[in-house]
């Protein structure tokens, strides 16, 4: 302990040094003057006693060195001073401190976040008591080399047999439209889960109960519990909601409880209703089912791994065509939700992550220790004479690390707080939908380990920043350069690393900044699309439908039964929506206009296929109701529209529109013709090794959704080639679209349109309810943001361009104040002058504008269809690459104005 | 003995030692701001009897704690010394 205190007593005492120094000097000077009375009553003269007093003390300095060191840390106390100096030195640049520390901090943000994302991914930490015990069990399929679900057969004997874990339990996912008695009901997302889950994570609830097991029997009554944000939002945060029944779907269940706030086991989830273990059918491969437990006390993952092993074995040999190929995996509890690959690529590949990240803060740090190398080279004579008085190389380069360090320092604590900002704040977007999930442990700002890792991160940024320009000024011709110091002139040069780096950073910003632009233009011609309908008068939405009871999982085919109850609910649902007074006509589709075509369809007309075997004629396709043209305002240009002669199975008919006739028909007549797709499947890739569609008949021909504008790129181009196909009676998908023409603003129809569907069917789902032009700004708005993004990015590399620049400069000119002073005292051509000093950044700026062109100019060629393109593209780029060397240009007007104010009399005397 | 200032027990030490101690200031100064950090010992400034101000130093509770331990354990030591010089 009292080593302890010692520590603390040397280490403040390092710090407030004044004082103890003035206390020593004090009792010195007593002790002299002690002295001195002795010797003047041993009859000396005042005088001879003051000699004979310092005599007998002895080395007063010595003394008070000796003093020093045992009362504080020496080493310390020059640190503190180099600290000073540091904070001196930020507040006399403030332009380098600014420019420096945000590119720091910035450089920070991107290694911190980096490092944060990537040990979330790899080494999840459950934020729950022993959060570390909680495991997750799958299976791993040999054969397929994909992780298989556990099925309902699995859990039951995982729970039943395993004695190495506890609490084990299993959750699924469903959605269902949830409604407070009475209400209307909207959907969410719902985890039938085992109460075992609750036992497990030790979480107590806010208000009631939790589930327990009681809950899970067959024919105990319907509960479930809320999570808090389902219950501020929902319930307005009812405090009495507890006992309230409300309806999920079809069922009716009672709130048994409320969970506290961050509570979102098992992934993000706000809903929980009790897994009925009697409903469970105890069948291999029935079911899919996530399964879930805690290690039991003394238990390890290995042991629980071997006995899932040894179960495994036994189902093995009672079912070996279902288990022979499959190994129980237990895992912890994230990596079993979130799955990465053991693969060492994979593994290596999100690693790397960091290792780009301490990249980009090198090459960023290079900048900065470029500025810094500018600013040295005006301190170069300072540094020089403290050399020359006997400073050591070592004392030189420590002070310019802490220099660095205080810079780095700040950066740091700016990074660092936005990192949180920007994680917590990306955490919230990704939640913002409510059908985004994003698991639990996601959650929160920066971990300890991460701070730790910055700090480390720091240290790196202060040595690149402090030492490398610090290393350049004190190398070994340091005596070379003070004898030529002395004769005017600085004889520090810039490197070709230096050159190098800016050079590369110009070619980048030349390229980042014209992605930029064309994203740009993309985003603006989303937005920019008009319709040949009022979009703005369409409400669109997605129906979903819940299959019979909770219980029952919709499993991979729907089944026949299903589909004439959902087509059945979607009628009355038109037919109900049709007669409200608001409403002009009701449509629906499995794709509505303007939403981005998911699978592109490569087809063939009359067995012909395009000239060149690169190019295919591709389609967006769907299908639609009979309305569907008529609510569109498309009118049928040729042929017919479908009629109750196209439902028929048989029939095989499409109708097409006329981009389809002008892009893939060449103008012919399309009525008649015969075309197929290459493959059955949705999306096909290979030509030769699928098999293709049946042949359908083009019966009519519609306008286009959006007149052919031509798109600047080939991206979510609303306006393509289009197949309709008749939305059949019976309509195999079980998602489907519904678009009302409305006579007022559509989204104010919203709530009117949730209670007729709650009326026609409490199962019935209605997802992502807006007016068509705002899923087309939405889609818009993904591109600018992403444009933003990568303008922000070229912004910085931009910015740290400019500043290498200005750098270059500036010490180009202060190395040569004193030759510029005394030409232009012998009068000697501002002009030339200017050449010259421009000479060396021009250079550079110009090579890296050339290699950033030539790039561009690659990639434009490449696209350019014809010699007119081409030249416009050169045109273009001929045009941007001037305005991108005017810009760069600017950096080096400062310094060289400051050069030509050099006043000649004034620089030869200060180098004299 | 009651408190006393660093030329005090400069002249202290060297009286008790019969004058072959030559106590170095060098080594006095730093040793009292030892024993001060240590709590052992307690500084302040008094004036002396001929008016002149000097640091008076005091041993603390700690202090003679540690000296009693410091005097056994020194006594045991010298005693052990003692026993092995005669014996050999």
């Amino acid at each position: 302990m009292s080593k302890i205190r010692l520590f603390f007593h040397r280490l403040s005492a390092s710090f407030r040094g004044c004082r103890a120094e003035a206390d020593l000097a004090r009792e010195i000077n007593a002790h002299l003057q002690l002295l001195e009375e002795k010797f003047v009553a041993e009859g000396m003269s005042p005088e001879e006693a003051r000699f004979a007093a310092k005599r007998s003390f002895g080395n007063i300095e010595q003394t008070k060195e000796l003093q020093r060191d045992a009362r504080s840390f020496r080493w310390l106390t020059g640190c503190a001073m180099e600290l000073k100096l540091g904070v001196r030195m930020l507040v006399r640049y403030p332009g380098l401190t600014l420019v420096g520390g945000l590119a720091m901090a910035f450089a920070i943000v991107v290694g911190a976040g980096a490092f944060e994302v990537v040990k979330r991914a790899t080494d999840p930490v459950l934020p729950l008591p022993d959060g570390e015990d909680i495991v997750g069990l799958t299976y791993w399929d040999r054969v397929e080399n994909v992780r298989k679900r556990a099925s309902s057969y699995d859990f039951l004997t995982w729970r039943e047999e395993l004695t190495t874990l506890q609490n084990v339990g299993a959750f699924r996912v469903l959605e269902r439209n949830l409604a407070a008695n009475g209400g209307v009901g909207e959907p969410v997302m719902v985890a039938q889960i085992s109460a075992a889950a609750f036992q497990m994570t030790c979480v107590p609830p806010l208000l009631g109960r939790t589930l327990v097991e009681a809950d899970e029997n067959l024919g105990s009554p319907a509960v479930v519990v809320l999570g808090h944000r389902l219950w501020q939002t929902r319930f307005g945060g009812d405090q009495a909601v507890v006992g309230r029944t409300v309806w999920l779907g079809d069922m009716q269940a009672t709130v048994a409880g409320v969970m506290p706030e961050g509570f979102a086991f098992p992934v993000d989830d706000n809903l929980w209703t009790p897994l009925r273990s009697g409903e469970l059918v105890r069948e291999p491969g029935h079911d899919a089912l996530q399964v879930f437990g805690r290690l039991a006390p003394g238990a390890t993952l290995r042991e629980a791994q071997a006995e899932a092993a040894l179960v495994a074995a036994r189902a093995a040999a009672s079912f070996p065509d279902r288990y022979a190929h499959l190994t129980p995996q237990v895992l912890p509890y994230a990596n079993a939700i979130i799955w990465l690959s053991p693969d060492l690529f994979v593994r290596a590949g999100v690693h790397s992550i960091n290792a780009f990240a301490v990249l980009f803060l090198i090459v960023i740090c290079g900048n900065v220790a470029l500025l810094m190398f500018a600013r040295l080279a005006t301190r170069e004579k300072e540094i020089l004479v403290r050399a020359a008085l006997g400073a050591t190389r070592g004392r030189i380069l420590t002070q310019l690390l802490v220099e660095a360090l205080v810079l780095a320092a700040l950066a740091a604590v700016l990074g660092l707080t936005l990192t949180n900002v920007l994680l917590k704040a990306a955490a919230g977007m990704l939640r913002a939908g409510p059908e985004d999930r994003w698991p639990f442990w996601f959650d929160g700002g920066l971990s300890p380990t991460t701070a730790v890792y910055a700090g480390a991160l720091t240290l790196l940024a202060a040595t690149i920043v402090g030492v490398v320009p610090g290393l350049k000024v004190i190398g070994r011709r340091m005596s070379d350069r003070l004898r030529q110091s002395t004769a005017g002139g600085g004889g520090l040069r810039m490197g070709g690393v230096w050159t190098g780096l800016i050079v590369a950073q110009i070619a980048a910003t030349v390229v980042f900044s014209a992605t930029a632009y064309v994203v740009h233009r993309q985003a603006a011609y989303i937005a920019s699309v008009k319709t040949e309908f009022p979009a703005a008068k369409y409400l669109s939405m997605r129906l979903e439908m819940d299959p019979e009871g909770l219980a029952e999982e919709a499993a991979d085919t729907v089944s026949e039964r299903y589909s004439q109850r959902y087509a059945d609910v979607v009628r009355e649902l038109e037919r109900r929506l049709a007669a409200e007074a608001a409403v002009v006509d009701v449509t629906v589709a499995e794709q509505l206009p303007l939403m981005p075509t998911p699978h592109p369809r490569a087809i063939e007309v009359g067995g012909a296929r395009p000239g060149e075997p690169s190019t295919r004629w591709t389609v967006g396709a769907s299908a639609v109701a009979s309305n569907f043209f008529e609510v569109f305002q498309m009118p049928v240009l040729a042929g017919r529209s479908f009629d109750s002669r196209d439902l028929n199975e048989s029939a095989k008919t499409v109708v097409v529109n006329s981009l389809f006739v002008d892009r893939i028909l060449g103008g012919r007549s399309a009525i008649g013709q015969r075309i197929r797709y290459e493959s059955l499947q949705d999306s096909d890739d290979s030509r030769s090794l699928v098999e293709p569609g049946p042949w359908l008949e083009i019966v009519g021909v519609v306008r286009d959704l959006v007149p052919d504008g031509g798109a600047p790129l080939n991206l979510d181009n609303p306006a393509r080639p289009r197949l309709y196909h008749p939305l059949g009676a019976s309509q195999g998908s079980d998602s489907l679209y519904l678009a009302v023409h409305a006579r007022i603003d559509p989204e104010s129809l919203a709530p009117t349109l949730r209670r007729i569907a709650g009326d026609v069917s409490p199962m019935l789902r209605l997802h992502d309810i807006q007016s068509l032009d705002r899923a087309v700004s939405g889609d818009a708005r993904v591109w600018r943001a992403f444009a933003n993004l990568i303008v922000l990015g070229s912004a910085i590399v931009l910015f740290l361009s400019l500043a290498g620049i200005y750098a270059v400069t500036s010490f180009t000119v202060s190395r040569r104040t004193r030759e510029i002073g005394v030409r232009v005292a012998l009068g000697a051509q501002v002009p030339r002058l200017i050449a010259e000093i421009f000479r060396r950044p021009l250079l550079q700026v110009a090579a890296g504008v050339v290699a950033g062109c030539g790039l561009l100019a690659v990639v434009a060629f490449a696209r350019s269809a014809s010699g007119v393109a081409m030249a416009r593209d050169a045109a273009l780029l001929l045009a941007y690459g001037i305005a991108m060397m005017g810009v760069c240009v600017l950096a080096c007007i400062g310094p060289i104005l400051r050069a030509l104010r050099v006043e000649p009399v004034e620089a030869l005397r200060e180098d004299a | 003995m009651g408190p006393l200032h660093a030329y005090a027990i400069a002249t202290r030490l060297e009286q008790i030692s019969d004058y072959p101690l030559d106590l170095n200031q060098g080594t006095l100064y730093p040793a009292l701001v030892r024993l001060e950090q240590k709590a052992w010992i307690k500084g302040s400034w008094r004036n002396t009897e001929n008016n002149r101000e000097a640091k008076f130093y005091n041993l603390t509770k700690a202090g003679e704690r540690a000296l009693t331990e410091k005097v056994e354990s020194w006594r045991r030591l010298a005693g052990l010394v003692d026993k092995l010089l005669l014996e050999s």
